[in-house]
């Protein structure tokens, strides 16, 4: 009698949870645009402001009479049922085409393409600086517990959460580019000017992440496997990096998740103020001007990378996790 | 092993040094000294006067100006309104700050009948790419506007068109009577002139023309982005060599990057400064707020007449003597605006200075009417307490010191003011969904280029789609009328001195509590540079101080 005996996990049986896991949430990400969509169309009619109004005020027309901004409307097809409007613009989307914006009359996708390697660079910088103090701040917490190193930490962080990213912004502009001259004002995106405004935008979450992987790294430090070994005369530092920083680390990815999309879309006050030419003073002006179309190709690529950061968070979390991958199996 | 405190120490300290990058070195390009280096160097040899020049020893460096509107792109029916602001492009006539028109392209025009205008170029008129400024040129510009610009329809009745009448006349047919004429023509987005021929070519590829010279202006645009527009001296310019090689146009939204990168010295002068700035930037060394005469607009506060308390005469006439302009323009706006004297800012030939605070006149007005003061110091009469919603909206910031000053001057004489801020104050005033009294709105006195029967016409006569509030008086309307059908000079200052009379003494409904000014940041270079009348930034005499 032949006694056949499976393999211990072939790579294929390994690849199908993550690959039922994939499909899910690419479901979940494309339900969630829909829905998105639905939603920022539902709300954007309610802002008040005609479009066409401001539009003819951003053209010069200073008062512009009725008869102008009617014919504007039908121009934009904004005289339409909202249902219909909706309807169109969703069957281009779907095809990649997001409209035209109404102040530049180009596709709003190459508008906002054109912007996005400087909203890249500076939202990766910020989250390159975010991850690194975060690190350092958290690991040195932990590792200096109640102590003056923990203490310190423990205040900057809090100093740090509660910050708003513009008064950062605008003190760093009138103190370290005015009156230390370093840096320009008008930085125009050069890769050279990225670290003020990315600094800006990074402490905040950078405290916040740190605060976070601290109580992270405490509670694995407190628990009977960092105990052991400790007992087992393995060094402080041995067990913070080898037991403790891979056990801290999941709601860690998941915060920096959370943050990806955060600084994608968050960013606009920060440009704004350093007039970086990125997408997020390009939308900022757009909801001024009540550009829809700008508006609402902006939530809907924010939120496409809002989702695909999750996304990947996810991802990395069943490879490092392997409670997460054997979910379910027996 | 002992936790290494010090690498940690070490690599964040390296992490900032390494992201802090610095200022460039000297020879790196910078975004204000790009304009030379960017220049296309694809112009035909024929046309090698809109490429910039060689700098010349002495000569003044490219003036550097921070805005806040960006301008999206050389389509010169919708973005042509811009480019008299920077000199680099120019109109038929100019409305100045004398309330008067100066022929500018024009060397004269001339009213034929009702509905006829002999317009005549001047001679040696060039587009920066050397085509000359013929009378067919400007019939083909002013058919074009005509056929495509909303501006250009609003201002002339359908059927308005131009015919060449020699190499340097056009005889523009108006159809209708116009009295409105030459402020068209002074309307930065009626007539803008450019080369309809280059623009045609072009098509709806508005980046062909940058660099194309379809202007006349002294500066020609050699390139536009998002977040700037560069322009080099035009060398053939008609008045003259213009006294700066260049101009750079950079677009900031946010007003205090503007104010800090003339700090900075990143740019010359910075556009639309908050008036809230001014003490902040007095406070500074080596920027200086300068402002200059007030303007044809301001802030208009208009009264809802149907309602309770302000469908009381009285109380209208109450108000319009409460409110202390000067305090306002003085005090509040700190010197920066002009003190409203009249509904017309005081240049205008035509304007009445018929406005003044008059407290005690005021109170009689309100006693006699009935309206008793309270123990709380608020009037009553009937039940009914002097009580007022005014409406402001936070794209003016300047409203909420304004509104705060009225509200504590009114308290004084027993109004109750209530101050609210709406996103939308048009729609506010017009849609009924918000309740108000009254309302402060940034507007003009008369259109861009100066014409007052339009604004007239949409905001005193009956059914207006300005007249926020109703109103409606049979001698306005009669009165607006008459004022669009004549030419007649003496006749139009009878006609606007009688509706003075009407909107501030007798039936105030719609008035103004200050004139704005044009206002602008500059830095010691620009100390003497004062912001042109009707937004004219750039001229060819435009140049540092001495």
């Amino acid at each position: 009698m032949r006694i056949s005996t499976l393999p211990a996990r072939s790579p294929l049986v390994s690849a199908l949870p993550l690959g039922r896991a994939l499909a899910g949430r690419l479901l979940q990400a494309l339900l969630s645009l829909l829905g998105i969509s639905v939603i920022i169309w539902a709300l954007l009619p309610l802002a008040p402001g005609d479009p066409a109004q401001r539009l003819l005020q951003a053209r010069g027309v200073q008062d512009p009479t009725p008869q102008q901004v009617a014919a504007l409307r039908a121009d934009l097809a904004l005289d339409r049922p909202l249902p219909v409007q909706y309807a169109e613009w969703l069957g281009r989307a779907i095809r990649g085409d997001l409209s035209l914006s109404y102040q530049t009359g180009r596709p709003v996708l190459d508008e906002l393409g054109k912007r996005l390697p400087a909203t890249l660079l500076l939202a990766g910088t910020a989250l390159l600086l975010s991850l690194v103090i975060a690190l350092i701040g958290g690991l040195l917490g932990a590792a200096y517990h109640e102590r003056w190193p923990d203490q310190l930490i423990r205040l900057l962080t809090q100093v740090g959460v509660s910050l708003p990213a513009f008064l950062v912004g605008l003190l760093a502009l009138r103190y370290i580019v005015v009156e230390l001259n370093i840096g320009k004002v008008l930085s125009g995106g050069q890769w050279q000017y990225v670290f003020l405004p990315a600094i800006c935008l990074a402490i905040s979450r950078a405290a916040d992440w740190a605060q976070l992987l601290r109580a992270g790294l405490l509670e694995a430090l407190g628990a009977n496997y960092s105990l052991v070994a400790r007992a087992r005369g393995a060094a402080k530092l041995r067990v913070l990096w080898r037991y403790a920083l891979p056990n801290a680390a999941l709601p860690f990815l998941t915060a920096i998740g959370v943050g990806i999309g955060g600084l994608i879309g968050g960013s606009a006050i920060i440009e704004a103020i350093f007039t970086w030419p990125g997408i997020g003073s390009y939308v900022f002006a757009a909801i001024s001007a009540r550009d829809f179309p700008v508006v609402q190709g902006f939530v809907l690529l924010a939120g496409l990378s809002y989702i695909m950061a999750s996304l990947c968070v996810d991802l990395v979390a069943l490879l490092v996790d392997p409670r997460l991958r054997d979910r379910g199996r027996p | 092993m002992k936790f290494p405190i010090r690498l940690f120490a070490l690599l964040f300290v390296l992490a900032l040094i390494a992201g802090c990058g610095g200022a460039p070195p000297a020879s790196a390009p910078t975004a204000t000294n790009a304009p030379a280096a960017e220049a296309p160097t694809s112009a035909p040899a024929s046309e090698p006067t809109i490429a910039p020049a060689a700098p010349v020893a002495d000569e003044p460096p490219p003036l550097r100006i921070v805005t806040s509107f960006q301008i999206a792109s050389l389509d010169p029916i919708e973005e042509g309104f811009w480019m008299p602001e920077f000199g680099v492009g120019e109109l038929l006539m100019q409305f100045r700050a004398d309330g008067q028109y100066y022929p500018w392209l024009l060397e004269s025009i001339e009213q034929v009948d009702d509905t006829t205008w002999e317009l005549r170029l001047r001679d040696g008129i060039t587009f920066q790419n050397g085509a000359p400024l013929t009378g067919e040129a400007l019939a083909a510009l002013i058919n074009r506007q005509m056929e495509l610009s909303s501006s250009a329809q609003s201002n002339f009745a359908v059927g308005a068109s131009a015919e060449v009448a020699g190499d340097l006349i056009v005889m523009l047919d108006t159809v209708e009577p116009n009295t409105a004429v030459i402020p068209a023509l002074a309307d930065e987005a009626v007539f803008p002139v450019y080369d309809v021929t280059t623009v045609d070519a072009a098509g709806e590829n508005y980046d062909q023309l940058i660099g194309a010279g379809i202007y006349t202006g002294p500066y020609s645009v050699m390139s536009l982005n998002d977040q700037e527009m560069v322009l080099a001296r035009y060398e053939n310019y008609w008045r003259g060599r213009p006294a700066l090689p260049g101009v750079s146009v950079r677009f900031v939204t946010d007003p205090q990057a503007r104010i800090l990168a003339v700090q900075n010295d990143e740019a010359d002068i910075a556009l639309y400064p908050p008036t809230a700035a001014k003490p902040v930037v007095d406070a500074q060394e080596g920027i200086y707020f300068n402002y200059g005469t007030p303007s044809t607009g301001g802030f208009r506060m208009v009264l809802n007449i149907q309602e309770p308390p302000f469908n009381d005469m009285a109380v209208r006439q109450a108000i319009i003597r409460a409110i202390d302009y000067e305090e306002l323009a003085n005090d509040v706006m700190d010197g920066v605006f002009g003190v409203a004297t009249g509904y017309y800012p005081p240049f205008f030939p035509f304007a009445i200075q018929n406005q003044a605070t008059d407290v005690a006149t005021a109170q009689q007005f309100l006693d006699e009417a009935g309206w008793t003061l309270g123990a709380d110091g608020v009037r009553v009469k009937d039940g009914t307490p002097l009580a007022v919603i005014l409406l402001i909206y936070p794209q003016q910031p300047d409203l909420t010191p304004i509104s705060e000053a009225i509200q504590a001057q009114l308290a004084e004489l027993g109004f109750a003011v209530e101050i609210r801020s709406v996103d939308s104050i048009n729609d506010a005033l017009t849609s009924g969904d918000e309740p108000w009294d009254a309302g402060l709105v940034s507007a003009g006195s008369v259109t861009f280029g100066g014409a007052p029967e339009p604004v007239l016409r949409r905001y005193f006569v009956t059914g207006g789609d300005r007249n926020y509030a109703g109103f409606s008086n049979p001698q306005i309307d009669t009165l607006t009328a008459e004022l669009s059908q004549t030419f007649d000079t003496p006749r139009r200052q009878e006609i606007l001195a009688e509706l003075q009379r009407i909107k501030i003494e007798q039936e105030p409904y719609q008035f103004f509590v200050n004139f704005h000014t044009g206002r602008v940041v500059v830095n010691e270079r620009y100390r003497d540079y004062q912001p042109g009348f009707a937004l004219y930034h750039v001229s060819y005499e435009t140049r540092p101080t001495e």
